[in-house]
């Protein structure tokens, strides 16, 4: 790899490492898994990057290897362990409503299917159309809405999503 | 859900993942690592070009043998076993059995056109109602790491299918009636390829089909054979290969022919497989077959009289690119930004044009 494109990616990948990190968390529930699967998914890009680079959208690339990674990932320790729904490390108890809310989101999230999960992070958290996320997935359109559908009903009665804002 | 909803949810995720924080990206274990993924990709591309070549100028009749049911010592065995169930399915339920003593079930969703699924599955896509074509089935892939679910639409004039696998064993599979349509489904393990796959009518044998499969990829089963029909021979050529300009990475794009049908193989960065039947085309057709969004090799098939295909690219500069010819059909790869390209031509080896379009080939 030459010297603009090592540049590149260090550039990238300093600038995306924070956000990917949180997807990971997202998708997994354990900060030490979400680090885990950042740097797998980033390594996989630095291994390709000239033909990421040159396919013009390395974010949907990274996000992609996180997602499927992930899936493989859960397949192999989801015997040994289940993801609860109750995340490592609880508010204080003096914590403000505010963050009482994020836990309960988090902890909400969490609780949801893998499947729904990827669908509420891709589709709401990052913005991307139900296509994208139909494709980056491997599924069909009207899976990706019909399972937006069931998280959002579950989130809502799980977490009081039903309102506004914080 | 209004879309209020929708964007107050982006909104919350948002903040609640705004108190995860991380320390500096380990710059130095990702680019090793990555670098480690680039050697090892390189390594096993040239291994397994080299056995392959090997092995077909060696042994040719060992290997098909070794896929028409030979006992080839096949992965860890991992003991499948298959229900017989009813003629129609109860609460969607087309598959069941064991592997490994834990129990599997393949359940329908939906009623005109349903997906599969199976615990512990990404579920199918869309399976439809009958198979593509003269198809006595259309699979349907989804999976992980560990296992495979398969299901699919079978032929109303199919009584039963047997499916063999790498490790010989053959299990018998009956379609099951879901709201008027006939259906089959199972799972897999991943490692345990399926050898071949023969759908039987009551009065004997319809058809057979040798999938194409290729570690970590799902098995591809585009063409179906008669019995006694002779079998197409097996050819591997490599189309097209190249460095990007200005990196050490290599693209390769690789024709394989055979009972399977038309694989082309992408063995570049992103590896991928495109699979069809093996027809005779149009003398000038020019046929795309690789796909992605973020794919900028591009491969395809043409007729036997395109003998080159000529790029005009965005910048106004023109380049030519070679059609190998193997098996009565052309083939073209080249990797490029798919948005430089504005048009191609195709010629005969006489130079006369006799295909166009806008965009890359096909």
């Amino acid at each position: 790899m030459d010297r603009g494109a090592e540049a590149e990616f260090s550039e990238f990948m300093h600038s995306h490492w924070l956000q990917l990190v949180r997807l990971g968390y997202v998708l997994t529930g354990d900060k030490g898994l979400a680090e885990d699967l950042a740097q797998t998914a980033l390594a996989r890009a630095y291994s390709s990057w000239p033909q990421i680079r040159r396919a013009g959208d390395p974010d949907a690339y990274v996000r992609r290897v996180m997602v499927n990674a992930n899936r493989s990932w859960f397949r192999k320790r989801r015997v040994a362990e289940q993801l609860t729904g109750i995340i490592p490390e609880p508010a204080p108890a003096d914590a403000t409503r505010r963050s009482d809310d994020r836990v309960t989101l988090m902890a909400a999230l969490l609780s949801l299917p893998l499947g729904q999960r990827s669908v509420v992070v891709l589709r709401f958290w990052l913005d991307m159309t139900e296509t994208q996320v139909a494709e980056m997935l491997g599924c069909s359109v009207g899976n990706v809405k019909s399972q937006a559908s069931r998280a959002l009903a579950k989130l809502r009665a799980g977490a009081d999503l039903g309102g506004g804002g914080s | 859900m209004s879309s209020f909803d929708e964007q107050d949810l982006g909104q919350r995720v948002d903040r609640a993942l705004a108190t995860i924080t991380a320390g500096p990206a380990p710059a130095a274990a990702i680019m090793a690592q990555g670098r480690w993924i680039r050697r090892r990709r390189r390594v096993v591309r040239t291994g397994a070009v080299a056995v392959l070549a090997a092995l077909t100028l060696i042994f040719p009749a060992l290997l098909y043998k070794a896929v028409q049911g030979g006992q080839p010592p096949g992965p860890a065995a991992q003991e499948l076993t298959v229900n017989r169930l009813g003629p129609i399915a109860r609460n969607g339920v087309i598959g069941s059995g064991t592997l490994d003593g834990k129990p599997w079930t393949v359940r329908l969703a939906g009623t005109r056109d349903p997906v599969a699924q199976a615990k512990g599955l990404p579920p199918t896509g869309r399976l439809g109602t009958r198979p593509g074509g003269s198809a006595p089935v259309t699979l349907h892939v989804a999976g992980s790491v560990a296992q495979r679910l398969l299901a699919g639409p079978v032929s109303p004039g199919v009584a039963y299918l047997t499916i063999r696998l790498a490790d010989g064993s053959v299990h018998r599979l009956y379609p099951v009636a879901w709201h008027g349509h006939s259906y089959i489904g199972l799972v897999l393990p991943w490692n345990l390829a399926m050898a071949r796959l023969t759908a039987y009518s009551r009065h004997g044998e319809l058809a057979y089909a040798i999938p194409f499969s290729e570690p970590d990829h799902f098995p591809q089963v585009v063409s179906w054979l008669r019995p006694g029909a002779p079998v197409p021979a097996e050819i591997s050529a490599t189309v097209a290969t190249g460095w990007n300009a200005g990196t050490q990475d290599q693209w390769s794009i690789v024709v394989r022919i055979g009972p399977w049908g038309t694989c082309l193989l992408n063995q570049a960065g992103y590896s991928g497989i495109w699979c069809r039947p093996t027809l005779s085309y149009p003398a000038n057709a020019v046929i795309r077959v690789t796909s992605g969004p973020d794919l900028t090799d591009v491969a395809g098939i043409t007729g036997r009289a395109v003998a080159y295909i000529k790029l005009t690219l965005r910048n106004g500069k023109t380049t030519r690119l070679h059609v190998l010819h193997v098996g009565g059909q052309g083939f073209y790869a080249l990797s490029v930004v798919t948005n430089h390209v504005a048009s191609w031509t195709a010629y005969t080896t006489a130079g006369r044009a006799i295909a166009s379009g806008t965009g890359p080939p096909g």
